[in-house]
C-alpha cells in the first residue's frame, strides 16, 4: 500500500469516526431532551402561576374608596370559580364599606411559594402585607410593628387555589392560614 | 502524473473536505447540546423537580426544628439544630441565640415552632428556596398562659455532599 493510500484510509476512518461521534451526541441529546423539556414546562408553569397569584393578591389588597369599581373589576378579572362568585356577590357591600370608611390600602406581596402543581390546578401560598388607612385608623400612632402614623398594618398568610382557564391562571379559592 | 496517482489525490482532497465537514458537524452538535443543557439546568425557577420535592418535604420540619428550643435542655437543642445548618448559618444562629440564652435557661422558656404550610419558591439541583408558614408557641415557667405567634419564613436549603442544610432563614 502506498503512503497516499494509507493516508486516504486514515482519513476515511477519521470521517467515519467523526460522523459516529456526531450521531452519538445527537442521539444522547434526544434521550435527555424530553426530561429537560418537561422540567422547562414545569418551570414555565411555575412562573405563570406565581405571576398570576402575585397580581391577584396585589389587586385583592388594593383598596381606594374613590375608585372601587375599577379596583374590584381588576380582582374579578383574575378570578374564577367559587372565589369569583363570592367576590362578585359581595362586591356592592365591599364598595359601600370602603366608601363609608374612606378606606385606602395597598398590598405588598412578600413571597409566593407553590405547594402543589398540576397541569391545570395549583395550590399556592402567599405571604403579603398591607397598610390600611381609614376613618378608624386616623389616630393610630406609628409603632415598631407599624411605622405608618394614621394607618394600620396587616400581615397575611394566604392559601390560594389557582385554576388554569383559557384566559390564563386564575384564583379559584382563597383562604387564610390562621 | 499517472491516472492512479491523480485518482488517489482526488480521493485525498475529497476525504479532507469530509473530515472538515464532519468535524464542523460534531462541533455544532456539541455546542447545541451543551447550550440546551445549560439552559435547562441554569435558567428557570424550577430546574430540578427532585430538588423541589425534597425541599417541599424538608423545609417545614427543618425550619420548625431550627426555631424550637426548651430552656431545660437548651444547649442540646441548639446543638441538634445546628446540625441542620451550614457553617455560616451556624454562626448567625449562635449570635442570635447568645442574646437570649440566659433568659431562656433562667426562666425555663419553651419555644415550639410548627410548620402549618410549606411551599417552594424556586429549586435547582443544589438549592431550594421555600416559603414556610409557622405557628410558634412560647411558654415560660411561672408565667400564665402561652404566647402564639404566626410567622412567615423564607428558608434557603442547600445540598452539601448529598445532605440538605439550612443556609438562610428570613422570618417576617
Amino acid at each position: 500500500m502506498t503512503s497516499w493510500a494509507r493516508l486516504n484510509v486514515f482519513l476515511a476512518v477519521l470521517v467515519v469516526g467523526l460522523l459516529a461521534a456526531t450521531v452519538t451526541v445527537l442521539v444522547n441529546d434526544s434521550r435527555t431532551t424530553p426530561a429537560a423539556s418537561a422540567t422547562q414546562r414545569v418551570s414555565a408553569r411555575y412562573d405563570a402561576v406565581t405571576r398570576a397569584a402575585r397580581v391577584e393578591i396585589t389587586a385583592f389588597l388594593h383598596v381606594d374608596h374613590r375608585r372601587m369599581r375599577p379596583l374590584t373589576a381588576a380582582v374579578l378579572e383574575g378570578a374564577t370559580g367559587s372565589f369569583r362568585s363570592q367576590y362578585a356577590a359581595n362586591r356592592t357591600k365591599l364598595v359601600a364599606a370602603a366608601r363609608r370608611s374612606r378606606a385606602r390600602a395597598t398590598g405588598t406581596v412578600r413571597a409566593v411559594g407553590i405547594g402543589e402543581l398540576a397541569a391545570d390546578r395549583a395550590v399556592v401560598y402567599v405571604a403579603a402585607d398591607s397598610v390600611l388607612r381609614s376613618k378608624g385608623t386616623r389616630r393610630q400612632p406609628a409603632s415598631r410593628d407599624c411605622p405608618h402614623p394614621g394607618a394600620g398594618c396587616r400581615s397575611y398568610r394566604f392559601k390560594l387555589t389557582m385554576q388554569r382557564t383559557p384566559g390564563g391562571w386564575k384564583l379559584a379559592e382563597l383562604g387564610f392560614v390562621s | 502524473m499517472s491516472r492512479a496517482r491523480r485518482a488517489g489525490l482526488g480521493l485525498l482532497v475529497t476525504l479532507l473536505v469530509l473530515v472538515v465537514l464532519a468535524g464542523a458537524g460534531l462541533a455544532v452538535a456539541l455546542v447545541q447540546v451543551h447550550g440546551a443543557d445549560t439552559r435547562a439546568t441554569e435558567n428557570g425557577t424550577i430546574t430540578s423537580p427532585s430538588a423541589r420535592a425534597a425541599g417541599l418535604r424538608r423545609a417545614g420540619p427543618m425550619t420548625a426544628r431550627a426555631l424550637s428550643y426548651d430552656g431545660r435542655h437548651f444547649d442540646a437543642d441548639v446543638a441538634a439544630s445546628k446540625n441542620l445548618m451550614t457553617a455560616a448559618m451556624q454562626q448567625q444562629y449562635d449570635t442570635s441565640l447568645a442574646k437570649v440564652r440566659d433568659r431562656v435557661v433562667r426562666n425555663g422558656v419553651v419555644h415550639r415552632a410548627r410548620a402549618v404550610a410549606s411551599s417552594v419558591i424556586s429549586a435547582n439541583h443544589d438549592q431550594v428556596r421555600a416559603l414556610v408558614f409557622l405557628d410558634q408557641v412560647t411558654a415560660a415557667r411561672g408565667a400564665p398562659g402561652r404566647q402564639l405567634d404566626t410567622d412567615r419564613v423564607v428558608v434557603t436549603l442547600v445540598r452539601r455532599n448529598g445532605t440538605w442544610l439550612i443556609a438562610t432563614l428570613d422570618a417576617f
